[in-house]
This record gives C-alpha cells, sequence and structure tokens, in this order.
C-alpha cells in the first residue's frame, strides 16, 4: 500500500508540470505592462485621480528595473512572486515627496500585479500625505515567460492593445489630425503631460483660450514633468539671451517686480478667462510662463 | 519794415496753425489720464518712473505701445529690457488699464520684444 502511494505521488509530479510554481526571480528579459496609477491627494486639498501608463520592466532574475510611472524609474528586489521596491525621497514641484516602500504583488499566471503605497507631501504650505496604487496589465503576453506552462491550445489570444502614435509622428501630422490623436490618448489618460500641453498650444492657436488653459493646468499638474519643464525652459533662456548665470528675484529688480504682479492679484484673468489662484506659488508662475508662451516648448521627457 | 514784421509775424502763426497738436496735447500727468484717453482712442503719452525703471506709455489710433526706457537693473539685464517695447491693438473703450498698472497682466493680446522677455523671465520665478 505504502508502494502504490508513493508510486501516485510520483505520477502526479510527473504528470502535472503546470502546476509547478513559477516565479518571477528566475527570469530574466523584458516585460510590458499597461498600468492604471491611481493617486489618492484628498487629504493634500486634491482629489482621487487616475492615469494609464505603460511600463516596461526590466528582470534581471531577483532584480528588477521598471520605467516611469509618475516618480521616475526604479529599480527593486523579487523574491518570488513580491518584488519589493525601498522608500525614497524625491522633488516634487516645490516640495518634496517621501514615498514608502512598495510590495507589488504578481498574480501566478504572471498577467497581473497590484500595490499601494503612501507617501508624504511637504513644502513650505503643506505638510501631508496620501496614497498612490499601482494596478498593472500585461501587454506584451497572455503567459508566464516560461515553459513550464503550458498554454491551453483553445485559450484566445487577448487583443492586442491600441498602438498609438509615437510623439514623432504625431508631430508631422497637420494640426486637426494632430488635436485627434493628442485626443485618443487623453481618452485613455486624462492626465498624460505631453497630451495635454500639445494640445493647449493647438488650442491656443485656435483662439480657443478657455480650452488651452484647462490642459495647461491639468499637464502641470504631473509635478514631475512640470519640474523638468520648468529647468529645461530655463536652460534654454538663460542660453539663448546669453546669461552668465540664472537670474532670481533676489538679485533681479524687475523679477521681484513680475513676483510682486502675480501675488498680489485677486482675480487672475487670461484671455478673459478666469483662472483660479492655486495654493502652490511656484505652480501659479509656471502656469502664467506656460499661459503667456508664444511657443511649444517641447520638453525632453520620454 | 512795418509790413515786412506783420508777414513775418502772420507766416509763424500759419506755421503752428498747420502743426496742430502739439506734443504737450497729448502728454499725460498721470496715469488715469493716459487711461481715460487711450480708452477714448486719443493720442496719450507719459513717462512714468516704476519700481524697476522708467516706462514710456503711449498710445496712438487705438494702438498702444509700451517702451522700458531704462532700468534699475544690473547691467546684463538692462541690455535685454532697455528699449524693447510691446504693442496691443484694442478697440475704442475697450482699453485694458492692467497694460499701465501691472507688467504681466493683459499682455497676453500683445506683441513685441518686451513681451517675449517678460515671458522669458517668468521662467526664474
Amino acid at each position: 500500500m505504502k508502494r502504490f502511494t508513493t508510486a501516485i505521488i510520483i505520477f502526479l509530479i510527473l504528470a502535472i508540470p503546470s502546476v509547478h510554481a513559477w516565479s518571477w526571480d528566475s527570469y530574466e528579459g523584458k516585460t510590458t505592462w499597461d498600468v492604471k496609477v491611481t493617486v489618492d491627494e484628498t487629504r493634500c486639498r486634491g482629489n482621487v485621480h487616475s492615469y494609464y501608463t505603460p511600463l516596461t520592466i526590466t528582470h534581471k532574475k531577483s532584480g528588477a528595473d521598471l520605467t516611469d510611472l509618475g516618480h521616475g524609474p526604479v529599480s527593486g528586489t523579487f523574491f518570488s512572486n513580491i518584488l519589493t521596491i525601498p522608500g525614497r525621497t524625491i522633488r516634487d514641484g516645490s516640495g518634496q515627496s517621501a514615498l514608502g516602500s512598495a510590495s507589488v504583488a504578481f498574480s501566478p499566471d504572471c498577467l497581473s500585479f497590484y500595490t499601494k503605497y503612501t507617501w508624504r507631501y511637504h513644502d513650505s504650505y503643506e505638510d501631508c500625505s496620501g496614497t498612490t496604487a499601482w494596478q498593472g496589465k500585461r501587454t506584451d503576453s497572455t503567459t508566464c515567460p516560461d515553459a513550464f506552462v503550458v498554454e491551453a491550445p483553445s485559450t484566445p489570444k487577448l487583443p492586442l492593445p491600441q498602438v498609438m502614435k509615437t510623439a514623432a509622428e504625431i508631430k508631422a501630422l497637420p494640426a486637426a489630425e494632430q488635436k485627434t490623436e493628442y485626443e485618443k490618448i487623453l481618452d485613455k489618460n486624462p492626465r498624460d503631460f505631453q497630451a495635454n500641453y500639445a494640445l493647449a498650444h493647438i488650442l491656443k492657436d485656435e483662439k480657443d483660450y478657455s480650452g488651452s488653459v484647462q490642459h495647461i493646468d491639468k499637464a502641470l499638474e504631473n509635478k514631475n514633468y512640470a519640474e523638468t519643464l520648468r529647468k529645461e525652459r530655463q536652460d534654454e533662456v538663460t542660453k539663448r539671451l546669453g546669461l552668465t548665470q540664472k537670474p532670481t528675484s533676489d538679485t533681479v529688480r524687475f523679477l521681484r517686480s513680475l513676483k510682486d504682479n502675480l501675488d498680489s492679484v485677486q482675480q487672475p484673468m487670461i484671455y478673459d478667462f478666469n483662472v483660479l489662484k492655486t495654493p502652490d506659488t511656484r505652480t501659479l508662475y509656471q502656469k502664467w510662463t506656460e499661459y503667456l508662451s508664444n511657443k511649444l516648448k517641447e520638453p525632453a521627457i520620454n | 519794415m512795418k509790413t515786412k514784421i506783420l508777414l513775418i509775424l502772420g507766416i509763424m502763426m500759419l506755421i503752428i496753425a498747420c502743426k496742430g497738436p502739439t506734443a504737450e496735447n497729448t502728454s499725460c500727468d498721470s496715469k488715469d489720464c493716459f487711461i481715460t484717453r487711450a480708452n477714448n482712442c486719443q493720442d496719450a503719452n507719459i513717462i512714468v518712473n516704476e519700481t524697476f525703471g522708467t516706462v514710456n506709455y503711449a498710445s496712438k489710433d487705438c494702438v498702444f505701445t509700451k517702451t522700458l526706457l531704462s532700468m534699475n537693473d544690473t547691467e546684463e539685464i538692462r541690455k535685454l529690457f532697455e528699449g524693447k517695447t510691446l504693442s496691443c491693438k484694442y478697440e475704442q473703450s475697450k482699453f485694458d488699464s492692467r497694460l499701465v498698472n501691472t507688467l504681466v497682466f493683459g499682455i497676453e493680446y500683445c506683441e513685441g520684444e518686451l513681451k517675449d522677455r517678460i515671458v522669458d523671465m517668468l521662467a526664474f520665478l
């Protein structure tokens, strides 16, 4: 009887290879994902908002590098199907955010992951906390990247995600078609920085000023991208005007006057459109730069 | 001799009459005066010492022009701004007084190097 039981166990192990546990910490290669990022800023005078963004993970067995999901690229460590990303502090607009560590749980079928981590934002005006959740769906395959799990032949392939045009391809199109392409991107991800920013300038050319202002505001909600844009614009202006150093309101009286102007206004109007004052003064200044800018300053993002 | 003097006086009066309103007729001694005249699309001109420098505000035929004459700033900044102008066309009775009371507000409908420099400087705030 004992021999019979042992034989049954051995048979089961050999006959059912698909139940062999597969884990991401044994894999080397790249996978791609579509990630829904949900940010809860309700305790920071904000709201709960979500956006979709593509993600590529470079797997190095227990190590993994993730492309930018909103706070810059990160690296983590896999143990089985759990990816641990250590906490870190980043510059965020005019302040900084302390991001808590994240434990990303990957599903056994290799097709999804989920995590939620906390963060604390601090600047000279506020100190508040919130959460960010990632909900990822695999886009490069419908199976685990290993031969142990055999896909059933009858399993239908999932439709491939709609291929979006690249930024360069869109910019080569006539303005009307560019507008359509950017609107398509925003249907998928209403917070997409580049689509909002580019659309804002197209609408400004069409004299749809309120639409333009709203898309600029939306673009600048992405604090990391906004900060990148600000620095790039400063570098570009410094170089173009041949300035020996970046002017500041402490050293240049004219800048102080500009600052006083923007700080003192109670009803900020542009193009006869009332622009609500933002509590974050740096964002307020940046908004005015972008509202008044004639040219689309293309940020070197992505 | 008397006839000659009368003739010279007559010619001088004719010249003055043909010259039309003098520069003094368009100049204002307050921003309120300037805004009122500009709003009526009457020619107007005023030089004002602002905190950052001296500015010439002018309006002619419903076109407003702001010229930064001199600045109390570093040499580098003065070179960028002094002599630069911005201009904006407006409709009668719709002159935007913010154009003479502020640096930023109202300039979205204007064009000129002064506007470009102001937008450049905003990036450093």
